[in-house]
C-alpha cells in the first residue's frame, strides 16, 4: 500500500526540485528593466518559466486599461496570430463570470471548454499584496495535460513574482519619468540663468565702459583747469609781471572758466541721469512765455556758434503762443542740449531752430537742424539709450558726457511729448521733439513778427552794481570764500568771512549786518542750524542760503527754517549781483537805510553820545586810579563796563582797546596793560578834542 | 511808580554796568516803553520780577554774584512765558544755544547799538500787539 504512494511522492519531489531550479534561473528581464519595452520583456521571461512548468499551447497577459474598467490583451504567445483566438476565450470567460471570479482569488481558475477538442482554460490573477496588476490566461488540451496541484502552486508563485516585477517596473518608470522631468526643469532654469548672467555681464560691461569714459571726460577739463591755473600762478608770481604775461593770463583764465563750465555740465548731466534712473525726475508745470525761453537758449548758444563761425537762426511759424503750460526749466534743458549738440557736431554751415505750434493738437513742435557729421542709420536707434553711444570715440572727439540725448528723451517724455531724429551721414541731422502746451486760447497767439520781437532779449551784459552795507558770509571752503569776498569787494560792500555756522552766528550777532550769505554744508555747525539760532536770537535781517542743492523741496525747507532766499552754487555772477541788489541799497542813496537808523540820528541819542564822550575823561581817571591802587575788582569792573559801552555809543575803538586791556590784565601782562592804558588816554583825548 | 496797567508797557534792564543800563533805559523809553526798571545784578532782577508785571527784560549774561543764565532760569521759573532778551559780550554758540534752550526770545551781542535794541523791540512788538504804543 505504501510503496506506490511513496514512489509517487518521490517522483513529485524530483519534479518539484527540477521546477524550482527553473524558477531560480537568472531573469533576463531584470537587466532590461530600464528599457522602454521592459513590460514585454517581463512577459516573455515569465511566459518561458510558465511553459517549463505547464506546456500551454497558447498563453497571454491582460492589463487593465487606463480607466481600469476593462482588460485588454497586451502580450500573446507563441505569436501575435493567436490574439483573436485568445480574445474569444477571454470574452467567453468574462461572460461566464469566471474572469471576475479569478480576479477575486489568488489561485488558478480552470474551465473546461469543448469546441473541436476539449480545452482547459487557466485564468490566474496578477496581483501584489496591495493591488491587481493584470490577468494571465493559458490554454491547453486536456488530453496532453494533467495539471496537478504542484504545477498550479508553482504557477501561482511565478505569477506573484511576475506581478511584483511589473509593479517594480512601473515604479521604476515613474521614477525615470520624474527624473527626466526634473532634468528638463533644471536644464530650462540653467538656460534662464545663463541668459540672465549674460545680460548682467553685458550691462556691467556697458557701465564699466561708460565709467571709464566718464572719468576720462571728467579728467580732461580738470587737467586743463589745473594746468592753466598753475601757469597763471607762475606768471603772476614772477618778480616783474610783463604786459604780455598779463594778456596770457587773461586768455588762460578764459580757458579755465570754459573748462570749469564744461565740467560742471558733465556733472549735472550725470546727476540728472541718475535722478531719472532712480525715478526721481521732478517736473514743475506752470504758465510761461515759450518765446522767452527760446530766445534765452538762443543767446546762450550763440556764444558757442559765433566761436565756431556758424550761423544760428530761430524761425517761428506764426501764429505762436505767448503763453503755454509746461515746465520752462525742462524745456530750456532740452533745447540747450539739442542746440549745443548741433553746434558741437557741425564744423561749418548753419544751425536752424524751427518752432511750430498747431492749434488742433495743442502741441509745440521743435526741429533742430544741423549740417554736421550725421549719424549712421544703424546707430540711430542707439543714441537715445543710456550708456550706448553711437560710437564711444565720439565723445572723445567732441567732448560731452554722451548723456544729453538720453536726458532729452526722458525729459520730453516726462513733459508728455516725444523725440525723434532723422539723419544723413556727412549731411547733417534733424532732431525733432514735441511738448503739449495745455489749452492755448486764440487771443494768446502771437500773430506777427513784431509781436514776437517784444520778447526778444538783448544780449545780457553783466553789470556790476555799486552798493553799500555790511555783509557777513560763511563758506568753509577757502577758495570759494576768497571768490565770494572778491565779488562782494567788487560791489563795494564791507564784508566779513566766516568758515562755519558758529563763527557766522557770533559775527552776525555782534555786527548785525545788512545781509547774511550762509553756506548750508559746513563743519562744526551747518548753515541751517546757524540760521535757526539767528532767528531765535532775533536777527531780522535777510539770510540767503548758498547751496548746490536747489531741489524744490529743499528750497521750501530753507524758507521754512528762516532763510529769505537762496543762491545756487556754483555762483553765477549775475544771480549773485541781482540778489545783492535786492537786499542792499545803492551807493548813491544814503537815506534808504533801516528805520532803526532814525533813533541813531535822533537828538536824544546824540545827546547821550555827547554825554558819554564828555564823561570819558572822568571814567579814564577812575580806571587809572583803580589800577594804581591795585584795586583789581574795581579795575576789572570799570574796564568791563567801558568795553560794553564804547561801541554802543558809537566808539568801537574804545571797546576794542578796553577788550585788549581786560585780556592783558587777566593774563597779568602789566606792561601791556600800561601801554594800552596810555593808548586809551590818547583815544579819549582825541574823542573830546579832535585833531 | 504806578502799578502797571494793561495798556502800559514795562521793561526791566539788568546789567552790572550802570552806563549800559542807562543807555538801554533811554533807548527803551524812546522806543515807547512806559516804565523801565533797572537792576544791577541777578538777585535784584529776580526780586524786581517778583514784585512787578514785566513785559520785556534785557538781561546781561556776564554779571558778578549771579550770572545771566542762572537769572534766566529763575525768571522763567516765576513766569514761563517771560520775554527775555539776552545781552552778552560774546555770542559763542555755546551760550546762545544755552539761552535759547532756556527760552530766551532774543540774543544781543555787545556793543548793543541802538539799532540792535530797536530790532529786538520790533520783534517783541510783533508778538505783543495787545500792548499799545504810548507815542
Amino acid at each position: 500500500m505504501d510503496a506506490p504512494t511513496q514512489t509517487t511522492q518521490i517522483i513529485d519531489l524530483q519534479y518539484l526540485l527540477d521546477k524550482l531550479d527553473t524558477l531560480m534561473t537568472p531573469e533576463d528581464y531584470l537587466s532590461q528593466s530600464s528599457n522602454q519595452h521592459s513590460t514585454s520583456a517581463i512577459f516573455s521571461a515569465f511566459s518561458l518559466q510558465i511553459r517549463q512548468i505547464i506546456p500551454f499551447e497558447t498563453l497571454g497577459f491582460l492589463m487593465p486599461d487606463e480607466d481600469r474598467l476593462d482588460f485588454s490583451l497586451c502580450s500573446c504567445w507563441p505569436n501575435a496570430e493567436v490574439f483573436e483566438e485568445l480574445q474569444s476565450h477571454v470574452d467567453r470567460l468574462i461572460n461566464s463570470g469566471n474572469f471576475s471570479l479569478a480576479l477575486d482569488q489568488n489561485r488558478p481558475v480552470i474551465t473546461h471548454h469543448e469546441s473541436e477538442q476539449l480545452h482547459l482554460e487557466v485564468l490566474h490573477v496578477l496581483a501584489t499584496r496591495s493591488k491587481i496588476i493584470g490577468m494571465f490566461i493559458g490554454i491547453t488540451h486536456e488530453s496532453n495535460q494533467k495539471l496537478n496541484q504542484l504545477q498550479l502552486k508553482l504557477l501561482t508563485i511565478i505569477l506573484a513574482h511576475c506581478a511584483y516585477a511589473l509593479d517594480a517596473d512601473a515604479l521604476t518608470q515613474q521614477i525615470n519619468q520624474h527624473k527626466n522631468m526634473l532634468e528638463d526643469v533644471v536644464e530650462k532654469r540653467t538656460a534662464q540663468l545663463i541668459k540672465a548672467k549674460d545680460l548682467a555681464e553685458s550691462a556691467n560691461r556697458a557701465k564699466s565702459e561708460f565709467l571709464s569714459n566718464m572719468s576720462h571726460e571728467l579728467r580732461t577739463p580738470l587737467t586743463s583747469i589745473i594746468g592753466y591755473a598753475e601757469q597763471i600762478k607762475d606768471k603772476l608770481t614772477q618778480q616783474q609781471v610783463s604786459k604780455k604775461n598779463l594778456e596770457d593770463a587773461v586768455k588762460q583764465s578764459q580757458i579755465i572758466v570754459r573748462n570749469g563750465k564744461h565740467l560742471f555740465q558733465i556733472i549735472n548731466d550725470v546727476l540728472d541721469l541718475s535722478k531719472i534712473e532712480a525715478g526721481r525726475l521732478e517736473i514743475e508745470k506752470f504758465c510761461f512765455n515759450p518765446v522767452e525761453i527760446i530766445e534765452e537758449v538762443k543767446s546762450a548758444v550763440s556764444v558757442l556758434s559765433k566761436e565756431k563761425g556758424l550761423f544760428l537762426a530761430v524761425h517761428y511759424n506764426l501764429p505762436f503762443p505767448a503763453e503755454i503750460y509746461s515746465d520752462p526749466t525742462r524745456l530750456k534743458q532740452i533745447l540747450l542740449n539739442l542746440c549745443s549738440n548741433a553746434i558741437k557736431f557741425t564744423e561749418k554751415g548753419s544751425i536752424q531752430i524751427e518752432a511750430n505750434f498747431t492749434q488742433q493738437s495743442q502741441m509745440l513742435y521743435f526741429n533742430i537742424r544741423d549740417q554736421g557729421i550725421g549719424i549712421p542709420s544703424d546707430k540711430l536707434d542707439l543714441i537715445f539709450e543710456p550708456f550706448q553711444q553711437a560710437d564711444n570715440s565720439t565723445s572723445r572727439r567732441f567732448g560731452g558726457s554722451g548723456l544729453g540725448l538720453v536726458i532729452c528723451k526722458h525729459l520730453s517724455e516726462a513733459l508728455g511729448g516725444t523725440i525723434s531724429v532723422t539723419s544723413q551721414e556727412t549731411k547733417g541731422s534733424t532732431f525733432s521733439f514735441s511738448i503739449p502746451t495745455g489749452k492755448v486760447a486764440y487771443e494768446d497767439l502771437l500773430q506777427t513778427q513784431s509781436d514776437l520781437f517784444k520778447y526778444h532779449l538783448k544780449d545780457e551784459q553783466v553789470n556790476i552794481p555799486q552798493l553799500q552795507g555790511k555783509v557777513v558770509f560763511s563758506e568753509d571752503w577757502l577758495d570759494n570764500q576768497q571768490l565770494i569776498s572778491l565779488l562782494l569787494d567788487s560791489v563795494g560792500v564791507e564784508n566779513i568771512a566766516t568758515s562755519n555756522g558758529e563763527e557766522a552766528l557770533e559775527k552776525v550777532l555782534e555786527l548785525s549786518p545788512d545781509l547774511v550769505l550762509m553756506d548750508i554744508q559746513m563743519p562744526i555747525m551747518d548753515g541751517k542750524e546757524a540760521t535757526q539760532l539767528l532767528r531765535a536770537c532775533g536777527y531780522a535781517g535777510p539770510i540767503i542760503a548758498l547751496t548746490a542743492n536747489v531741489l524744490k523741496e529743499e528750497v521750501d525747507n530753507y524758507l521754512a527754517l528762516g532763510f529769505d532766499g537762496f543762491l545756487a552754487k556754483p555762483i553765477s555772477r549775475q544771480a549773485f549781483y541781482n540778489t545783492l541788489k535786492q537786499y542792499l541799497s545803492e551807493n548813491d542813496q544814503n537815506n534808504t537805510k533801516k528805520q532803526s537808523m532814525n533813533w541813531e540820528c535822533s537828538s536824544k541819542y546824540q545827546t547821550m553820545k555827547t554825554n558819554f564822550a564828555l564823561g570819558l575823561e572822568q571814567r579814564f581817571h577812575e580806571i587809572q586810579q583803580a589800577y594804581q591802587q591795585q584795586d583789581s575788582s574795581q579795575f576789572a569792573s570799570l574796564i568791563h563796563a567801558l568795553k560794553g559801552a564804547g561801541g554802543s555809543f558809537g566808539y568801537p575803538e574804545v571797546t576794542e582797546i578796553s577788550k585788549q586791556i581786560e585780556q592783558a590784565y587777566k593774563e597779568q601782562q602789566y606792561a601791556i596793560v600800561e601801554r594800552k592804558l596810555s593808548q586809551l588816554k590818547t583815544i579819549v583825548q582825541h574823542i573830546n578834542f579832535p585833531q | 511808580m504806578n502799578p502797571t496797567s494793561k495798556l502800559e508797557r514795562t521793561a526791566l534792564v539788568v546789567d552790572d554796568s550802570n552806563l549800559l543800563c542807562e543807555l538801554l533805559k533811554d533807548s527803551l523809553i524812546e522806543l515807547g516803553f512806559d516804565n523801565v526798571l533797572v537792576a544791577n545784578d541777578g538777585k535784584q532782577a529776580v526780586s524786581a520780577y517778583k514784585r512787578n508785571t514785566i513785559h520785556l527784560t534785557f538781561l546781561d549774561l556776564e554779571m558778578p554774584k549771579q550770572n545771566g543764565i542762572e537769572t534766566l532760569k529763575e525768571i522763567k521759573a516765576i513766569n514761563k512765558d517771560a520775554y527775555v532778551v539776552i545781552v552778552s559780550g560774546t555770542g559763542t554758540a555755546d551760550s546762545v544755544k544755552k539761552a535759547i534752550v532756556l527760552g530766551a526770545k532774543g540774543f544781543i551781542v555787545k556793543p548793543c547799538s541802538p539799532s540792535k535794541i530797536a530790532e529786538a523791540v520790533t520783534k517783541f512788538n510783533a508778538t505783543h500787539t495787545e500792548l499799545r504804543f504810548n507815542e
